[in-house]
This record gives C-alpha cells, structure tokens and sequence, in this order.
C-alpha cells in the first residue's frame, strides 16, 4: 500500500484552531505535530503547532504587501490566516472570518452556498464562501508543509481530514471540495470523535484489548470551542478478535468552550455593571477565559483579578478593575453548562429554522449534560429501529431502557483541562450508568483529534485492519409527491424514500430499480433531499408519509440529462447512490434499459425565496 | 625449323621427282611431285604464318620500346617535381621555425599575463571579502534592531509595556497601578511563554544554604567572596533563584521587515467616529 516517501498526514480543521499532526508509517513512535509558520505580525513569522482559525481581509493599503509575505510567497496576496489574522480580528472584527467551519455545516440551508457571506454582517468588500475560508486554511498548510518539508507535494501525502460526526453529507461533500480545490489529492475524511479514539486506541498500543472486551459500548464526548460531538462505539467480535462499530453520533450542537467565555464575559459585564466598547468587551471576553482556565485549573485559586485597558495609551486611569471567584465561576460555568440532571431530560429538536432567518442557528439549551441525555435516549431509540444494530451491542442490548448507556467514556476538547468539569461530567455518568463506569484516559485533551487522524492515515497506509465501522451516520430521503386525488386547499404530502439507510458502508453501491423516474433529456430536474439521524431501521426503500415534517431537509438535488438526440425523449431511470471511499455520498440516476448514468449534483444555487 | 624440314622435305620430293623422271617411273614421279608439291604448299602456309607472327612481334616490340621511352621521360619529370618539392619543404621548415619560436615568446608573454590576472583576482577577492564584511556586519546590526523592535512590538500589543513604562507612574495611586500591572503582567507573561522556554537556574528556595555547584560557573555568580577562603566554602546561601531560556523560539523577520519594525504600535483612528 505504502508507496516510498507517502507520509501519512492528518488535520484538525477545527473551529477555533486547525493542527497537523503526521506519523512515520510502520513507526512505533507516536505522531508528531506540524510547527506551522504564520504571520506573527508585520513581516515576523512565526512556527507554532495551532494555527488559528482566523481569516483577516485587509482594508485597500491597510497592510503593505512586503509585511505580508511569507517564506513561500513573496506577493503578498496570500490569504491571512492565523496567529496576526486573531490580533488584527480583534482590532478590527468586521474585517475578519471566525468560526467559518460552523457556517460550512449551515451554508447549504437558508443561504446561497455559493454567495461569499463571511463575515457575518459585514459590508466589506472581498467576503468569501465558508468553502473558500476552509480552502484558505488547507492551502495555507500544504504551503507551509511543502516549506518544511521539500520533496514530494503534500498533496500527494495521503491526508485524513476530520468533521464533527454531526456533519452531514452536504457539509462533508463542501469540506472535500475545500480540500480538493486546495491541491490535496489523496483524501479521507473521518469523525472528530473517532479521530480522538484513535489517538487513544494509538495511544494504548496493543494493551487497548486489554481495557474493552466484547459487549462494552465507548462514550465519546468531545467539546470543541464551537462545537459539542458525542459518539457511541460498540465493541463486538468477529473472527476471533474485537470489532468495533460506531453505532450513534449526536447531532450538531453550536455549543462549546467559547460560549462559556462569553457567558462568563456577560455575567461580569452585567454584575459590574459595566459599560464597555466592543474592544473592551473582547478583552473581557478573553480575560473571562484566562479566570475560567485559573480558577477552575488544577492550582485551585480561589480568586482571580482581572483588569481590562481602555483603547487609549493612558493605561493608569482607563483600566477597569475586577475580581472574579471560583464560586461564581462554577456557578455560572458547572451549573449552566453541566447542570447534575435525570438520564431521562429530553431537550425538545430544534425544527430547521425557517429559510428566513439568518445567522447560525445556536444551540437554545446551553446545558451539555442535558444535551448528552437527551443523545442517549435517541441512541436507544436509533438502535431499537435495527436489528442489526442490536446485534452489534449484542446481550447489553434492553429494549426496555430509556437510554443506552456507555461502559466506557472517553472525554477529549480543551475544556477538560479542568478538572472540576471533568469531574462533574464522569460523576453524572456514573450516577447514570453505575460505579462500573471507566473513565479513559485521554492522551492529550488539544491535539488527541490531530494526532489520531494522523494514526488513522497511517493505519491506512499500512493496510491495517484496525478500523472503527462506521458508514453512513444518517440515513438520506429523497422527496416525492405522492399519488392522491386532489383536495382543494390541501397540499399533497410529500414523501420520503429512504435512498441510503443508515450505516451504509464506505465504497457500498446501493440502487432502487423499482421505483423508475421517467426524466426529459435536456431539462433539470430537481429533487429535494432529506435526512434523520434517529431513523437505523429504514431499510433501502423506506417510505416516510410525511418527509417534511418526520425528516430534516438537507438541500435541493439537480440533474440534468444531455442527449444527443435533438428531440426531447422520456427515459424510465432508476436512482443509485453511493458512499465513497472519501466518506462523501454520490447520488446518480441510472438509465434502466442501458448502462448510462448521470451524476445528480448537490444544488450549489439556491433561488431566493 | 619446321619449314626447314618442310624445305628439306620439299627438295627431297623434287629430287625423288627428279630422279623418277630420269628413270622414267611416272608413277614415283607423280607421287613425288605431288608430295612435293605438297610440302612446298605446307612449307608456304607455314612461312607465311611464321611471317605474320614476325610482324606481330616486331609490332609489341616497337609498342614496348615508345612506352619505355615514355616511362623514362615521366620519371625525369617527376624527379624535376620532387626536387622541387624537397626545395619548397626546407622553405617551409624553415617558416615553421620561425613559427615556434614566435609562440614560445607568445607563450611566455601569455604566461606573464595569467600570472598578473592572478594577482588581480586574488586583490579582487580580498576586496570582495572586505566588503562583504562590513555588509554582514550591517546586516547584522540591522536583523538584530528589527527583530528587537518586533519583540517590543509583541510586548506592546499583547502586554502593554510602552503604555506602561512611559507613563508619569508617580502621579499614580497604587491601586491604578495595581490594575494596570495586571494587564501588563498577563500580556508580557503569553510573550515571554510563546518565545522562551525560561526556567530558574536554581530548584532551591531563595534564602536557603546550598551547596556551591563545581560545574556551569556561568550560571552561579558567587557574592562576597574572601580571597582564598572561596578554595574550601562549599557551602552559601541563595539570594536569587537565577533565570535561564531553556530554549528560543523568536518569530522570524521576513525580508523588508526593516522598513516598518520601527511602528512599534500604529496610532489609531476609529473610522465610525466620522460617520457620526
């Protein structure tokens, strides 16, 4: 499989940061983390292992080309990302992108994905799509990889590239095309919080049979800056040795370590009454987050003073003065994000939010543990629809049980530094589950997501068969109007045929010859697009009586069909789709009485209304 | 000789003829006649045959004597030529001599110039490496005040410090100066975290008594030290923990980092306020 000097690489592309992590195949020593050169300020570069996920669009002669360069690009044009693009974000915010990996998942529903809207609520000239922001990032690494490393292309190295396991197909399939458009070639995209596995699975070497034996069920519970991801992992056995499934992911929950800070930051601005600008706030956004990681780290301060400078020179009379306590702090940090609840707290879906609204849809309930109950009851409910997913679980499974509950946990994301948050989250766990609970230790909390897409790359690399199954995380529907006599005043329902069920294999080809389409050649078609992550019984075929209100709408699909005869002909077709080897799911439609096909495409532009 | 006996047998048939008519045997004398009539016929074919190949060989004779004639002037006519050409040979040996020795003294002139050229490129390189010199040494000078104003830059930005050390602290309550070293503390500290690895030289408390290191003599500064007495005191006490960088991670300066490392902090304007 290992072709020479292919060196197995993975990325974090993350929200607030992105790291690059890169393991010698057949090496027994642990990855290493890429020191990524980046624009430190005006002409300073600087090698660090983070490089932030700050994209900074300067004013017309803001910045002069000359302090902009980099040791692979003397123009000066190259985007600016990283450790300057984060200080010049917060002189002037307008100008730069943020979390744009969290529009990457919500691009493709109220808006025209291809409509450059970042940043947020900025009239700047020069926005970009989430899809361009995420291949300046990925172009800025294989620059800085094929600079310190000359040789072969980084593009050619083979490359796994990690998404929460809540993305969907649409935000993975423009996560692919960010990375294809930025010059990587060999590419595999994995789940965050399989990623972290890995790196614990790397981590244990050969000694991890000896933690989890047939029937256990890993809890996977990663807490990003942007973003909350939980996983189940079951372990089962076949031929002899251990298997392990992924057998539920949560869904997209925009909550994580920066909505703490600013919750913290809200809190002060309003107990101190405080009237501050925007710089100031920020400031006090970020003091917020140094009193979190003091006072609830590991040296136990009790108190934690924070002094927030005017924008002035004058520092002596414009500072703000503040003590934050440690009692507060887990009062409004322990008890609003971790809130001691029942296993059986259900937190009502959020409907897809309307077409109109715009902005990122935010997590309503703030609260992880109640976020992480409500993911084990869906993941009960999951694996009761299939039957083969019982068998996966195997005499652990109860059909009786409001939820399914792990043996296992595994905590990885940078608020688990501290340690009274970790604490709280494995006590209710074990109030849940029973003292029996083990707690697995994460080899590093930052970089465990880079580090184990990296072990997977080379696991690959080297044809290994240790591999966590996962396949396809929800199940897709496509929308059809079904047959019924007209009512006046009352829509048709629209249903859902299941195209591609839950737990699809990588590289498996599904196709449904018995529902024909009849397509006009030389006419778009198009067909809207569903999905449910709670849905692992319906076979291929399925039908949903009411798509729109049972499923979550993805996005339109299009197809068009070029004939080369003139006149417009009706061809009967039939739908196949497929998951890729990459992880990204290919829909075409299959002419029935010849073996030609059509791609059907994502619908990248979406009319207005 | 074969007409010879032809002859022979010719006059004898005429004598045995002549002497057949004398006896006046017709039969002999015919039969002789005829017979000698017959050898004087052969005899007759025979001569003139013989003449023919006479001529023949008179006429190869002849050929054979103009070509040797021919011969004979050809080789006087080539012998002239080389003579000639031996003449013109010495001409040119002669030239040719003349033609050495003038590039032996070529030579020499070109040996004269090579070694000078020498000379010349050795003064060129000591030139060159002259000016590279006090090049480097600007350059230097230049790398080290740019990357020493980017480090102020980053203190500034993240810490404060022009804010804080060039303000009238006198003038200032303690409590103002108080929080403003918080700000310039935290800001300063991420700097010096970010590009240092610095930890103390000494693990001992400050104030306890120690035992005097023998190694690393740089890094202990050893203080009222009595001639003499220092050869047998193993043993002081620890004023200061001492500082150490472990390891250096500087950010780079790029190319023309020169031309604006100077701008410590650019004075800013808030745009909003002209809308207003």
């Amino acid at each position: 499989m290992t072709t020479g000097n292919r060196i197995p690489i993975g990325i974090d592309l993350g929200t607030s940061h992105c790291a690059v992590s890169w393991a010698e195949p057949f090496s027994a020593s642990s990855p290493a983390l890429l020191e990524i050169p980046q624009l430190e300020g005006p002409a300073q570069i600087f090698k660090h292992g983070l490089l932030p996920s700050v994209l900074y669009i300067p004013a017309d002669g803001e910045i002069a080309p000359d302090d902009r360069t980099l040791p692979w690009d003397s123009s000066g044009q190259a985007p600016l990302v990283g450790r300057w693009a984060r200080e010049l974000a917060q002189h002037s915010p307008e100008r730069a992108i943020v979390s744009s990996k969290s529009w990457l998942c919500y691009g493709g529903r109220g808006q025209n994905v291809e409509e450059p809207l970042l940043p947020h609520k900025s009239a700047i000239e020069g926005r970009k799509t989430p899809r361009e922001t995420a291949r300046d990032f990925l172009s800025h690494i294989r620059a800085a990889w094929n600079d310190l490393h000359p040789g072969v292309d980084a593009g050619e190295h083979p490359l796994v590239l990690t998404v929460p396991a809540s993305f969907d197909m649409l935000a993975r399939e423009w996560t692919e095309t960010a990375a294809s458009e930025a010059g990587w070639q060999d590419l595999t995209l994995l789940e965050e919080p399989l990623a972290a596995f890995y790196a614990w699975l790397g981590a244990q070497g050969k000694d991890w049979r000896k933690q989890l034996k047939v029937g256990d069920l890993v809890l996977v519970c990663d807490i990003g800056g942007g973003t909350s991801d939980f996983s189940l992992i079951a372990v089962s056995e076949e031929e002899g040795d251990l298997r392990l499934d992924r057998i539920a992911v949560g869904r997209h929950l925009l909550l994580g370590g920066d909505n703490m800070d600013l919750t913290l930051a809200y809190h002060l601005q309003d107990k101190h009454n405080l009237n501050l600008d925007i710089w100031q706030f920020q400031a006090l956004q970020h003091q917020a987050r140094l009193a979190k990681e003091a006072l609830l780290g590991t040296n136990m301060l009790d108190e934690f003073p924070i002094a927030i400078a005017g924008r002035g020179s004058q520092l002596f009379t414009q500072t703000i003065s503040l003590t934050v306590t440690r009692q507060e702090v887990a009062e409004v940090l322990i008890e609003g994000f971790f809130p001691v609840c029942d296993v059986t707290t259900k937190v009502p879906r959020q409907r897809s939010l309307g077409l109109q609204e715009l902005g990122l849809p935010y997590e309503k309930e703030p609260a992880i543990t109640k976020q992480l109950a409500n993911f084990l009851q869906e993941a009960q409910a999951n694996v009761r629809a299939s039957s083969l997913l019982q068998e996966r679980i195997g005499e652990r499974w109860r059909a009786d049980e409001v939820s399914l509950l792990p043996t296992h946990v595994l905590l990885n994301g940078g608020v688990f530094h501290a340690p009274p948050l970790r604490q709280r989250l494995s006590r209710l766990l074990q109030r849940w589950v029973g003292k029996s609970l083990s707690i697995l230790e994460n080899p590093s909390f930052d970089h465990a997501v880079a580090h184990g897409a990296a072990a997977f790359a080379a696991i690959k690399a080297e044809g290994r068969k240790l591999r966590v199954r996962s396949g396809a995380a929800r199940s897709y529907y496509i929308g059809i109007e079904s047959n019924e006599p007209a009512i006046p005043g009352r829509k048709p329902l629209l249903q859902g045929l299941c195209i591609m069920p839950q737990g699809t294999e990588e590289g498996e080809l599904l196709s449904l010859p018995d529902e024909q389409f009849g397509l006009w050649t030389g006419e778009e078609v198009s067909f809207r697009l569903f999905s449910a992550d709670n849905r692992a019984g319906d076979p291929l075929g399925a039908v949903v009586r009411n798509a729109p209100a049972e499923l979550e709408e993805l996005n339109l699909v299009s197809c068009r069909l070029t004939s080369e005869q003139d006149a417009e002909t009706l061809l009967p077709v039939y739908l196949t789709s497929e998951l890729t080897e990459l992880g990204t799911m290919q829909l075409a439609m299959q002419h029935s009485e010849s073996p030609q096909s059509w791609k059907l495409e994502f619908h990248l532009r979406q009319e207005h209304g | 000789m074969m007409t010879n006996t032809l002859l022979s047998l010719t006059l004898i048939s005429a004598a045995l003829t002549f002497m057949a008519l004398l006896k006046e045997n017709a039969e002999v004398a015919i039969i002789a006649a005829g017979a000698g009539l017959a050898f004087a016929l052969i005899s007759l074919i025979a001569g003139a045959r013989i003449a023919r190949r006479r001529a023949q060989d008179a006429s190869q004779l002849q050929a054979l004597k103009e070509s040797s004639v021919e011969m004979t002037r050809k080789a006087q006519e080539l012998e002239t030529r080389l003579n000639a050409e031996q003449a013109a040979r010495q001409d040119t040996q002669a030239q040719l001599n003349r033609a050495e020795r003038f590039q032996e003294t070529l030579q020499a002139e070109v040996d004269a110039n090579n070694a000078k050229q020498k000379n010349l490129e050795a003064e060129l390189q000591a030139l060159r490496a002259q000016k590279a010199a006090s090049g480097a040494a600007h350059h230097t000078r230049e790398a080290t005040d740019t990357a020493v104003l980017q480090f102020l830059r980053s203190l500034q930005e993240r810490g404060r410090l022009l804010d804080f050390a060039m303000a009238e602290i006198h003038r200032m309550p303690d409590a103002q100066v108080g929080a403003a070293a918080r700000v310039v503390h935290q800001g300063i500290k991420v700097v010096l975290q970010d590009y240092f690895d610095i930890q103390p030289i000494s693990e001992e408390s400050e104030g306890s008594v120690v035992n005097i290191p023998t190694v690393d003599s740089s890094k202990f500064r050893l203080l009222s030290r009595e001639n003499g007495a220092s050869a047998v005191q193993t043993r002081g006490r620890l004023l200061h923990r001492g500082w150490e960088a472990r390891t250096i991670r500087l950010p780079q300066s790029m190319p023309h980092a020169a031309a604006s490392a100077r701008i410590i902090a650019p004075a800013e304007i808030d745009m909003q306020e002209n809308r207003l």
